[in-house]
């Protein structure tokens, strides 16, 4: 009877064991950033955003941008953003195409020569409209061009985080030595990143504030880009946003991005 | 025509602007319930400014510069639109009065200052664009050698903003949605608007200005001799020599004030023209096909008859023009081509009152440059006329030195500073065959979004016969203030 007891106990012990590691160690760096891919993916997303630039003095720009972000058959990404305000910069379209395996397709509709034109891998580390993002910020970086590892867990704007560096395979490729990232563990949203330049040095973070659920997604409402080195900031506040609704395929098309409106 | 189409342009935009006030909430409102757009926009733009013409050959040293060596001409350019922008359609009305000073004193009809007025239309998987309006085809960055469907205004053509330079025109264009990535649109336009020429004035082309000379020249040859004939013939008759006087005079200024150009009545629907093109995207490249069946924009200048009866017959060459266009991205550059075939009747090359065929092309790149924020931007524009072995002297495109080809490179280098507040450019255009050249230094300074200073010097150079050198007395530079609202 000892003996049985015995064996009931270490076999316990060992599933239990078992189950503790499955849930605190399983994961890697790498699961934990498809579960972000996976977990803040609808199937579409529009979305009406104030932009605020804002400069190391203090002075503000305010930009108005509608934006469409839809997947294609593909579970390819296809981003549309159009500005609204102000005067000078209205109805310039942007427009992002991913492909698989090479970089993606940018376009920009410039509407004081009518014209659209392509946008080269030498302009992807340029400002977009004057924020604090490039144009490689804008376009997508699949999950596996990084290296992804587990740093620490802490707490973030009270909520549990997994802190995950994501280095590039070609550095050769990516403005960032590397990016570090806070990843709420029971909602998979990112709400922190350190973006590093190639010395090493902080150069870009970005929060994500007032975290929403809209639908069935966490949703932060204010996203901040301040760039440590210069000084300036930009500011994303979403006015609306829906998700998951029908968008019909041409709004990410060239032909639209020229003629502005769908037929 | 025009306030014809100026009256339906307006009163759509009214029903449109009524209709749109009963539309759903927008999207756009804030939290704070701000709503930051509107179906319904007015719109503009007003600039001002002063061109100080400086001729650095008018002085020897830059010591010896003197206030008199400048010449100042102020002007106010203001342009003002009312536009309706829907979920199905759009309507623009888009005024302006361009030039050097507003003259008060010739008011004009209101449609005189009408820049565009259009309505377009959405249905899938259509679109219907209809009014004065301005279409832009082809790949090139503010030169085209297949956007054939509008006309140009060379009254300010140093102007570098390309759509103010060219002028807009009656006509009807359906779009089609041509598979998934492709379009085709089919654009019509009744009437034929010819290009705009400064009459006189500092941009007046060289070759119009030796046009009229000879037309002054021959009208006063013309004049003079029919003075004298019928004097003669009058005295001969009558032995009256007062008769004989007033008849003279009476034929001489008949002479004097007939008109001297015969032009052709391109108001009519005999100059309609017809375009096609066909655009599609695919995973690198894009790419263009185009026809055009219209009107060589260049006219065709007949001075047979300026000696005996003292007029000049304009006419213009029907036209054919294929065009192609494509552009990719390769190894980071952005490039891009634009290629015209343009068929006159002229097969052959031999008829010298028409215009051979001849073949016109862009070629061009951009790029950033990982050096600041340097910007290079290349352009090759060409053309050459074929079978011009057979173009002698009389023909109206025949050269005395022979060179029947032409490539310019146009280019533009930039650089911005304080986060693009300030961008500093240099562009610059210079013609490889003829070796005349024109070049812009420029500061523009945005001191807020929609308020800009702009500090320019064009600079012209070459010999006199050339498109540039012909301008080089007029170098000057320019402060510029703009605000857009």
């Amino acid at each position: 009877m000892f003996k049985k007891q015995f064996v009931i106990t270490i076999l316990s012990i060992l599933i239990l064991s078992t189950a503790a590691f499955a849930v605190s160690g399983s994961y890697t760096g790498r699961d934990i950033m498809r579960l972000v891919e996976k977990g803040s993916s609808p199937k579409t997303t529009h979305a009406a955003v104030q932009l605020d630039i804002i400069e190391k003095n203090g002075t503000k720009k305010t930009r108005i941008i509608e934006m469409w972000m839809a997947k294609d058959k593909n579970d390819l990404n296809r981003t549309l953003i159009v500005f609204i305000k102000p005067t000078s910069v209205k109805n310039t379209r942007f427009l992002v195409l991913q492909n698989k395996g090479k970089p993606d397709d940018q376009y920009i509709y410039l509407p004081a020569l009518r014209r659209v034109r392509r946008i080269s891998a030498s302009s992807r580390n340029k400002s977009f409209m004057g924020t604090e993002f490039t144009y490689e910020d804008m376009s997508t970086r699949n999950l596996d061009d990084d290296t992804h590892r587990i740093l620490r867990e802490e707490k973030y704007q009270g909520y549990d985080c997994y802190v995950i560096e994501s280095v590039p395979k070609k550095k050769s490729n990516y403005s960032y030595s590397k990016t570090v990232k806070w990843v709420a563990k029971d909602k998979w949203v990112i709400l922190k990143v350190e973006m590093y330049d190639k010395s090493g040095n902080l150069k870009k973070v970005l929060t994500m504030d007032k975290l929403e659920k809209i639908g069935k997604y966490w949703t932060p409402r204010v996203t901040t880009v301040k760039n440590v080195q210069t000084g300036r900031a930009t500011i994303l506040t979403d006015l609306n946003i829906e998700y998951d609704k029908k968008l019909p395929s041409q709004l990410f098309s060239v032909q639209y991005l020229k003629r502005g409106k769908l037929d | 025509m025009k306030n014809r189409i100026f009256i339906s342009i307006l009163i759509t935009l009214l029903i449109l602007v009524a209709y749109g006030s009963f539309s759903q909430e927008s999207f756009f409102k804030s939290s704070g319930g701000k709503d930051w757009t509107s179906n319904f926009s007015v719109g503009g733009e007003i600039s001002s400014g002063s061109r100080y013409f400086v001729n650095p050959d008018t002085f020897g040293d830059f010591k010896d510069f003197k206030a008199e060596n400048v010449t100042v001409y102020p002007y106010i350019d203001a342009s003002f639109n009312l536009k309706y922008s829907g979920e199905s359609a759009e309507a623009c009305l888009d005024f302006s009065n361009p030039g050097y000073t507003i003259d008060i004193t010739e008011p004009a009809s209101i449609t005189a200052y009408l820049k565009e007025a259009y309505i377009h239309y959405y249905l899938s998987p259509f679109d219907l664009l209809a009014g004065y309006a301005k279409v832009v085809w082809g790949k090139g960055d503010g030169v085209h050698v297949i956007d054939l469907l509008n006309a140009n205004d060379y009254s300010d053509f140093i102007n570098g903003d390309y759509l103010n330079r060219r002028i807009s025109v009656p006509l009807l264009k359906l779009g089609i949605e041509a598979g998934e990535a492709g379009y085709l649109e089919l654009a019509y336009e009744p009437v034929f608007v010819p290009d705009r020429y400064p009459e006189s004035g500092m941009w007046m082309p060289a070759e119009l200005s030796a046009l009229q000379s000879s037309i002054e020249t021959a009208v006063g040859n013309l004049v003079t001799d029919t003075y004298l004939s019928t004097y003669q013939s009058v005295l001969t008759a009558t032995g009256d020599s007062v008769q004989a006087g007033l008849a003279a005079s009476a034929a001489a200024e008949e002479i004097q004030n007939k008109a001297h150009y015969t032009l052709p009545d391109t108001g009519s629907l005999k100059y309609s023209q017809f375009a096609e093109r066909y655009t599609v995207s695919l995973s690198n490249l894009d790419l263009g096909f185009s026809h055009y069946y219209g009107f060589v924009r260049e006219p065709v200048i007949d001075t047979s008859n300026l000696a005996t009866k003292g007029t000049v017959t304009i006419s213009y060459d029907r036209l054919n023009a294929f065009g192609i266009e494509a552009s990719s991205v390769l190894l980071g550059f952005n490039m891009w081509l634009e290629a015209a075939y343009n068929l006159t009747s002229d097969y052959s090359g031999g008829d010298p009152m028409v215009h051979n065929n001849s073949v016109q092309y862009i070629v061009g790149f951009d790029r950033n440059i990982p050096l600041h924020n340097l910007y290079v931007n290349l352009q090759l524009i060409g053309s050459y006329i074929i079978n011009n072995n057979r173009i002698e002297e009389g023909d109206i495109q025949y050269r005395s030195d022979g060179v029947y080809h032409s490539n310019t490179l146009a280019w533009s280098l930039s650089d911005t500073f304080l986060n693009d507040v300030v961008k500093v450019q240099l562009n610059g255009a210079y013609n490889l065959e003829q070796a005349d050249y024109m070049l812009r230094p420029r500061v523009d300074y945005a001191l807020t979004d929609d308020l800009h200073m702009e500090i320019f010097y064009t600079y012209f150079q070459g010999d006199s016969g050339t498109n540039f050198g012909q301008f080089k007395d007029n170098s000057f530079a320019e402060l510029k203030f703009s605000i857009t609202f």
